[in-house]
């Protein structure tokens, strides 16, 4: 289930580059991805995940 | 049967609902919601949040015990705040707390494997001068690669409306008085100029490239989680982005430091006698009859609120000059005080009714039910200068409040006098006190009055006819 609100694909770069050089790389990403997928033609991979396993441990 | 009705302001997320009555709060969670809720609510971050009190006190009960059924499959019931505020009422250094709050819980959720859904200063409330997040809903298990989903939401509402007052001297009240969802990036990069005398601090990033980014992607037909989570988002990136942006805003300051009203506390005009005898007079009206909430209009620096608060459970203390207020919030939260609830209202543009069919968040005089009202140095300006007739004022204290406690000045008063100097003759010839005291007693029993030393305000106790 997602949250309620819509993750804007601009927003979510912002985030990324916000955050500094380990952000950059992320956003870097998601800007080639994008422009991999224009210019193939082909959509955006999916992330291969299942469902259940895909939660976040606690950092504590 | 179940007194309890749904929150008109509350459906927004599908997975959880408000309800209140019987003089409480319930959420109630969804199947699905409930998941949420179990997994994080055991967490060291959220009982932390819930012993600090910076998160509402929350019980979980059978959704059966509060008379709720499916789909409601999980609820929690909270105490019913004595009033609640909405941000276009906060001055600056409230909404700049409120934002604090929200990165604050947000970045130590986050380290529990912790998201928040959203990030609306709809979701922090002020009980006196202390925020609190109410939302327990917010909550959720984070997925790997969840990106921020309320960093859009938290610029909108919090960092722009504070970057408006901090760098360009702007009220934000209006504006989010006007919508309920904010300030969008692409408005905000209109009108936030780059200044290389004023750097401003988060421009670059969370107003330029945000909306650059916001119309450059706004056709993506991207499935935007998993993209992120294929780029590696994670959880240092979003702590390192919310740790920038605290400091951003706690960098933000209220630049102007003088209004009209600012120094009215001197009370220049007032003999020291006169506010002696107006306190007695204020002290034993409120101290007639236990009092649950008593609202201040015209609260200035709250002299008279400190007064009503000794002889009451709580005070809502208003005024139309938002750096007033914003002097006041600062004091009474140094004090630590949660009996006083300072707040930007202008009785003369109130707003209310914004939102979803005009019912998301209603106006301020459907949010209390104060036992006794203070009007006090207040009507001259609503009547004078906004020209809203004595006899209307009347009838919207009536509807208010049981009891009233009002200051008329007289014609030859020298306030009235400087507000009349540049109206037109003969227009405010009514603004007079046998008129006054007539109106009034139309509509309310005259307790007790009293002229005040100087000889040119006479002020009375009211209690509302029938």
């Amino acid at each position: 289930m997602f949250s309620y609100l819509d993750a804007q694909t601009g927003s979510m770069i912002v985030t990324a580059i916000a955050g500094g050089f380990a952000g950059l790389a992320v956003a870097f990403k998601m800007g080639m991805a994008r422009i991999r997928s224009k210019v193939t033609g082909k959509p955006m991979p999916a992330n291969e995940s299942s469902e259940d396993d895909e939660y976040e441990s606690s950092h504590d | 049967m179940s007194g309890i009705s749904q929150d008109p302001g509350s459906f927004r997320d599908p997975l959880s609902r408000v309800f209140v009555g019987d003089g409480r709060v319930v959420r109630a969670f969804t199947q699905e919601g409930a998941k949420d809720i179990t997994a994080v609510w055991g967490k060291k971050s959220i009982q932390g949040a819930l012993q600090s009190g910076e998160l509402i006190e929350s019980n979980i009960v059978e959704p059966s015990s509060v008379g709720l059924s499916a789909p409601w499959t999980s609820a929690m019931t909270h105490p019913m705040l004595p009033f609640i505020s909405y941000p276009y009422e906060w001055t600056f250094s409230m909404l700049k707390d409120a934002a604090l709050l929200q990165l604050k819980l947000t970045r130590e959720t986050l380290a529990d494997g912790i998201g928040l859904k959203d990030a609306t200063p709809y979701n922090v409330q002020f009980i006196g001068s202390r925020p609190q997040f109410i939302d327990a809903g917010s909550f959720e298990r984070r997925r790997k690669g969840d990106p921020w989903y309320g960093y859009k939401q938290f610029c909108e509402m919090y960092l722009y409306p504070l970057m408006m007052q901090a760098y360009l001297g702007v009220q934000y009240q209006p504006y989010l008085r006007g919508s309920v969802n904010g300030i969008s990036p692409e408005t905000m990069r209109k009108l936030l100029p780059a200044s290389i005398r004023h750097p401003r601090k988060g421009r670059l990033t969370h107003v330029v490239l945000h909306a650059a980014a916001s119309t450059r992607f706004a056709d993506s037909n991207t499935d935007v989680k998993k993209a992120t989570a294929k780029a590696g988002m994670n959880a240092q990136v979003l702590d390192a982005t919310m740790r920038k942006l605290e400091k951003i805003v706690q960098k933000l300051n209220l630049g102007d430091k003088k209004s009209t009203w600012s120094n009215y506390s001197e009370r220049g005009h007032y003999l020291e006698s006169s506010l002696d005898e107006k306190q007695k007079f204020v002290r034993d009206a409120v101290a007639s009859a236990p009092r649950k909430q008593v609202w201040d209009i015209g609260c200035n620096d709250g002299v008279f609120s400190r007064i009503a608060s000794a002889h009451s459970d709580y005070v809502v203390a208003m005024d139309a000059d938002p750096l007033v207020v914003d002097r006041l919030y600062n004091t009474l939260k140094a004090e630590k005080n949660d009996k006083i609830l300072p707040l930007y209202v202008d009785l003369t543009d109130s707003g209310g009714g914004v939102g979803w069919r005009g019912l998301e968040r209603p106006g301020v005089f459907h949010r209390g039910h104060p036992d006794i009202v203070m009007a006090l140095a207040v009507i001259h300006h609503m009547a004078i200068t906004f020209n809203v007739p004595i006899a209307s004022q009347l009838d919207m204290f009536r509807d208010l409040s049981p009891e009233l406690i009002i200051e008329m000045p007289h014609a030859d008063d020298p306030m009235v006098r400087k507000l009349l100097q540049n109206k037109r003759d003969g227009i405010h010839d009514d603004f007079n006190l046998e008129n006054f005291e007539r109106l009034l007693s139309e509509r309310f029993d005259i307790k007790s009055k009293m002229l005040l030393a100087g000889g040119t305000r006479t002020i009375f106790h009211a209690v509302r006819k029938g």
